[in-house]
């Protein structure tokens, strides 16, 4: 019995002195600031900032003073946060998120055979491309997808496309590499216009290539000259200066210009021709652009017992302003259907 | 010159076919038929002669585990698959059918029905779709199902049921119901160098034991079918059987007492099973034949270490799984010298 | 014959020849219009010499060869050149146009329209006593001729017979073995053309100066082995193979006849040996005796679909719908499930009946739904049988689960870079597994860091 609470208490003076003398005399030298800029880092490791990882690029701020602002995952909070604790100035660089500049699914860009092999972009480029008509076009089966550490690109299976929601993606450019077609770019967050097209081909053949793609006619280009420049027969943004003039999306006959980031893509059915487009006074009472006069005064009169006298007198000031300016605004609505003139706003053909 | 050339009829009407239902795929464009579901009928047509033997030794209560067995890890496996929302395809390549038999085989002939359901739940369940499905389980999974059984249920698994020759004879004693093994353990703690006299009832199967433990005959009767057709590769059962022949049999001649000769011990037991269609299995081997060799070569090591000198009088299905979990590393070490290799390559 | 030294592995697919080794060679009629890709050969493609609506005569060059790998390209036939596009910058008006090649990607083309007349504009002197011309020469009037390898890979052969400095191959190889199922173009020609062919042979190992020569027949070609032995000449054997796919791969071919083996990641060169495909020699013979430049090539149309399968001597630029044609179309359109250019085992899918058939277009091959292969993505068993067939003896199955997780360097250290793209393991997998697509995609990832590493390498200095 003494034996084993002997040998185990010299067993365990020798193992302790044996650790504090590696302690002492092996120790690796560590700057901790090291470890505090980690703990302030996402931790995503997604290699966006350029180094390998949140690790190495904690390093790089203590030891090489690098721009804490680098790192695209991290808000402007967070950089600032890192910036006043290493005595930086923090350069903020506007967010930028990733495009692709495709929006050939394929109802629009449809497939010519079918395609039998590994779902992945980059091993069926090398089998004709997938049989995709657009030999520019995205092929969607997925790399961008799967290399996006932040899920922030989703494909639509039926549609065959991918598409990347910009408030996912913290733009660390990871698809980048990862698209066969190089079709995948940065562009500024901020920016509300983006052409969804990288074919350079011009009309007769992109017809046949894609309903929707770019065919060179250089309206937008026209219209914002310093913002689109055309490169073959593609209209190109200059995200150095990018477009702001939301009518530039009406110019363009293929409806290939949009806005946001391709969220919304998937465009409002094309109205048939002899539709009658609706107005803003339609959609303000909610009723559709043919309806009858009956109905028209239905739906004013649902809609204005809301805002009677009666109830606005007793909400207090605030509300009063409010209620009052809503019901001009459905009154000046009814005003506008009953006096709405059908056959001036039918859709003609080619809309 | 005219451009109708006299090669093409101009009275019949050409056909082209249509771009847009071609198929496009990387070569090569053939295929030489095999498929999973294929090699998996084969295995259980293999095993048709064992479950006859089995029948024929047993009767009827071993029609009754074979047909639970199967039924139960078939279902665990539709079961499985449809809770890990994977697509019910993977269940028709007949796998979950040969983990059943193979299963059975490993059982008593009145096994209780409960025995039967919880030993599917461990083949299917935990050995196989936990791990991923097919292709991806590193051990065998009726073999985990036994072991499995044999640990929590030690009495149920020990017990054997007598076969229908011995069921004639009036009396039925506690070593009428032993299985050879069982036998040879007792005579070597006792002491007594083991004589048997009937080698051909071993040959055939009339013994006492598990389904599979039988007929040796059936067993290269299937055994020998897989190795013409391909199926299985014939390093491994061969050098298994040699290598436990060999050291049993070198134990053998020295110390008689401690173990019976070489050729009981390649009739009796689960090696004739193990070597055949447990040690065979393509999931849990490694992938090379000289990996496949060294396979089995570990398992008769390990096999004739436990079967003499081990608690247990069985050693097979240990020494199976034991070689599964170093499959890998065998695979690494038998890595193929590509055609052209030469010293000064960097990689 | 003694049975020769097999390779590893090797599989045995559906031979699929007897549709149509007995059919003889048969002219093309000519065509309305042909299509000829810049790029039909290894290397860097021909740039064109001609201008919109120039006439051009049959054999006159209309491509040039743009730097040492490359190859020059003589027009099929005479006629205008009608392609033309824009050149999208400067707005110039090009003679080219885009097709779809058989890779599947657009390639820039030109296209001759046929006036009907086939007049011959042949420029090259014809030389009935080669054996006192300098070799140079010789080289020379390959190179101009636009000559490339038949066999399928397309390779300038004035290159290939151009050794550097340094090397002199002792053995020259003659892969008359056409190991892919299905087809028989060089088969018709050992049996249409013997004297040729052994004339042409004599003129590359003249070239050359090497010792031996071997030409290697499948025996599954009795009547073209017995054929070619009759006409042989001093310093040339004919030698049998066993039957067995891939023999007509370089590596294997030159180990099956002389046990030599090459090193991976070198050339054949590296044991003084040269391969060249028969219809080379066949081309080469033209060239010099005939001043023939290469515009046409001997392609087999099969598959059990086709109304009436054959060999036909076609022209380089005729698509795949107007060979289909010749051959009487197909039997059911229903039926057909692929058409393939070359045989099935490396050919590659087609889905345009307009691709143009090029200088390595040795067969157009077209299958039926039932007897194609479905691909799936269903996991490895580990079975090992890809293992036992690969030529190669590399690991497809460790390979094929390192490529579908993406660990593309592991695939580069367990050799895929030298996979032939066979297709022996595809073939054999039970699991159906797209194991070649899997490994192309392999190599292109490990080419492209290499292709980074180089460039990092030259940033730095």
């Amino acid at each position: 019995m003494i034996e084993a609470v002997l040998f185990m208490a010299s067993t365990g003076m020798i193992l302790s002195t044996v650790i504090a003398l590696a302690n002492r005399f092996l120790a690796v030298e560590t700057d901790p600031r090291i470890e505090a800029v980690e703990e302030m880092l996402p931790g995503a490791n997604c290699g966006g900032c350029g180094y390998s990882g949140c690790p190495a690029f904690a390093k790089a701020i203590i030891e090489e003073s690098v721009e804490p602002g680098l790192c695209p995952v991290s808000s402007g909070d967070e950089a600032q946060r890192i910036a006043s604790y290493t005595g930086m100035e923090p350069v903020f660089s506007e967010p930028y998120v990733a495009l692709v500049k495709c929006c050939g699914d394929n109802t629009r860009s449809p497939e010519r055979a079918l395609y039998n092999g590994v779902n992945d972009c980059n091993a069926a480029i090398n089998v004709a491309g997938a049989t995709k008509s657009c030999q520019h076009g995205c092929l969607g089966l997925g790399s961008c997808s799967r290399a996006c550490p932040f899920n922030a690109i989703e494909i639509d299976e039926e549609l065959r496309i991918a598409i990347v929601h910009p408030n996912l993606c913290v733009g660390c450019g990871k698809c980048i590499e990862s698209c066969p077609r190089d079709m995948i770019t940065m562009v500024p967050k901020s920016a509300p216009i983006h052409i969804l097209c990288n074919s350079p081909e011009k009309a007769p053949i992109q017809r046949k290539l894609c309903t929707r793609g770019c065919i060179g006619c250089q309206r937008c280009a026209r219209q914002a000259p310093e913002s689109i420049k055309m490169v073959n027969f593609l209209a190109t943004i200059d995200y150095d200066n990018p477009p702001h003039d939301l009518s530039l999306v009406d110019t363009c006959p293929v409806d290939r210009i949009h806005t946001s980031l391709g969220i919304d893509y998937i465009p409002a059915p094309k109205k048939k021709k002899g539709a009658i487009k609706s107005l803003e006074c339609h959609k303000v009472l909610g009723v559709a652009p043919q309806a009858s006069e009956a109905e028209i005064n239905k739906a004013f009169a649902d809609k204005i017992v809301h805002y009677d006298i009666s109830l606005i007198i007793k909400m207090d000031e605030e509300e009063q302003k409010q209620a009052i300016m809503e019901s001009e605004k459905i009154s000046q609505a009814y005003k506008d259907c009953l006096a709405f003139d059908p056959s001036a706003h039918t859709v003609k053909e080619g809309q | 010159m005219s451009k109708e050339d006299k090669n093409i009829p101009d009275h019949k009407e050409i056909l082209l076919p249509d771009a847009s239902k071609l198929i496009v795929s990387s070569s090569p464009h053939l295929h030489d038929s095999g498929q999973v579901a294929k090699i998996m009928r084969e295995v259980a047509l293999a095993m048709l002669p064992l479950v006859v033997a089995a029948i024929w030794v047993f009767g009827l209560p071993a029609v009754r585990v074979l047909l639970l067995c199967t039924a139960f890890c078939l279902s665990f496996e539709l079961i499985s698959l449809k809770l890990l929302g994977k697509s019910l395809k993977p269940a028709t390549d007949f796998s979950a059918v040969i983990t059943g038999m193979l299963l059975a085989m490993n059982l008593d002939a009145n096994a209780p029905w409960w025995i039967c359901l919880i030993g599917s739940f461990i083949a299917i369940v935990v050995a196989k779709q936990l791990f991923g499905g097919l292709g991806y389980n590193p051990f065998n999974p009726a073999l985990v199902a036994r072991v499995g059984l044999l640990i929590g249920f030690p009495d149920i698994m020990t017990v054997w049921s007598p076969t229908t020759a011995a069921q004639k004879v009036s009396t039925i004693d506690a070593q009428s119901l032993a299985t050879p093994l069982e036998i040879a353990s007792q005579s070597t703690a006792a002491g007594k160098e083991l004589l048997w006299d009937n080698y051909f009832d071993l040959f055939t199967g009339n013994i006492s034991g598990c389904l599979g433990e039988t007929s040796a005959l059936a067993i290269l009767v299937g055994g020998g079918y897989l190795i013409l057709r391909r199926i299985i590769w014939w390093q491994i059962p061969f050098f298994y059987i040699l290598t436990v022949a060999i050291i049993t049999g070198l134990v053998n001649n020295f110390v008689p007492m401690a173990t019976p000769d070489a050729l009981f011990h390649i009739l009796t037991g689960g090696l004739m099973i193990g070597a055949f269609f447990m040690a065979t299995d393509m999931q849990t081997t490694p992938v090379t034949r000289k990996g496949g060799a060294i396979f089995a070569i570990g398992c008769g090591v390990i096999t004739s270490v436990i079967r003499i000198w081990g608690a247990y009088p069985e050693g097979v299905s240990f020494a199976i799984l034991f070689m599964n979990a170093f499959t890998p590393l065998i695979d690494k070490m038998t890595r193929v010298k590509p055609f052209g290799f030469w010293q000064g390559e960097s990689k | 014959m003694a049975d020769h030294l097999l390779f590893p592995g090797g599989v045995h697919p559906k031979d699929g020849k007897s549709i149509s080794f007995s059919m003889p060679i048969q002219s093309a009629p000519l065509l309305e219009e042909y299509t000829i890709p810049l790029s039909q050969h290894i290397g860097t493609p021909a740039q064109p010499i001609v201008k919109r609506g120039q006439r051009v005569l049959k054999g006159q060059k209309i491509a040039e060869a743009t730097d040492n790998i490359s190859a020059h390209i003589h027009a099929p036939t005479s006629g205008e050149i009608t392609s033309v596009s824009k050149h999208p910058i400067t707005g110039e008006m090009l003679a080219m146009t885009n097709c779809i090649g058989p890779a599947g990607h657009m390639v820039s083309s030109l296209v001759i329209t046929s006036d009907g007349e086939d007049k011959e504009g042949f420029t090259l002197m014809p030389i009935e006593e080669w054996q006192s011309i300098d070799k140079k020469i010789l080289l020379e009037r390959i190179k101009e001729a636009g000559i490339v390898g038949m066999g399928g890979a397309a390779f300038p052969t004035h290159v290939k017979l151009n050794p550097p400095q340094g090397k002199r191959p002792d053995t020259l190889i003659i892969n008359g073995a056409e190991c892919e199922p299905f087809l028989t173009a060089d088969h018709r020609l050992m049996l249409e053309e013997p004297e040729k062919i052994i004339e042409g042979i004599l003129m590359m190992k003249y070239i050359l100066g090497a010792k031996t020569v071997y030409i290697g027949i499948e025996r599954n070609k009795p009547d073209a082995i017995k054929t070619m032995k009759k006409h042989l000449r001093e310093g040339i054997e004919v030698r049998e193979l066993r039957v067995l796919y891939p023999q007509g791969s370089e590596k294997q071919l030159i180990y099956a006849l002389t046990k030599r083996k090459v090193r991976m990641g070198t050339l054949p060169m590296e044991v003084n040996c040269i391969v060249q495909n028969i219809g080379t020699a066949f081309a080469v013979f033209e060239a010099i005796v005939m001043g023939k430049p290469l515009f046409e090539r001997i392609t087999t149309i099969t598959g059990e679909p086709v109304v009436r399968p054959g060999n036909w001597r076609l022209r380089i630029g005729t698509s795949i719908g107007d060979a289909l044609k010749m051959a009487g179309g197909v039997k059911d359109p229903e039926k057909v499930g692929k058409i393939l250019i070359g045989g099935p085992m490396m050919g590659l899918a087609q889905f345009s009946l307009d691709t143009p058939i090029m200088k390595s277009g040795s067969g157009v091959t077209l299958l039926n739904k039932d007897e194609i292969v479905q691909y799936t993505s269903v996991p490895c068993i580990r079975c090992g049988r890809c293992v036992d067939v690969c030529p190669m003896n590399l690991m497809p199955s460790t390979m094929s689960i390192q490529a579908m997780k993406e660990r593309f360097d592991l695939l580069e250290e367990w050799h895929v870079m030298d996979c032939l793209e066979c297709g022996c393991c595809s073939y054999v997998c039970p699991s159906q597994r797209p194991l070649v697509q899997l490994f192309r995609l392999g190599k292109s990832h490990v080419l492209k860091k290499r292709q980074r590493e180089l460039e990092k390498l030259k940033a730095k200095g």
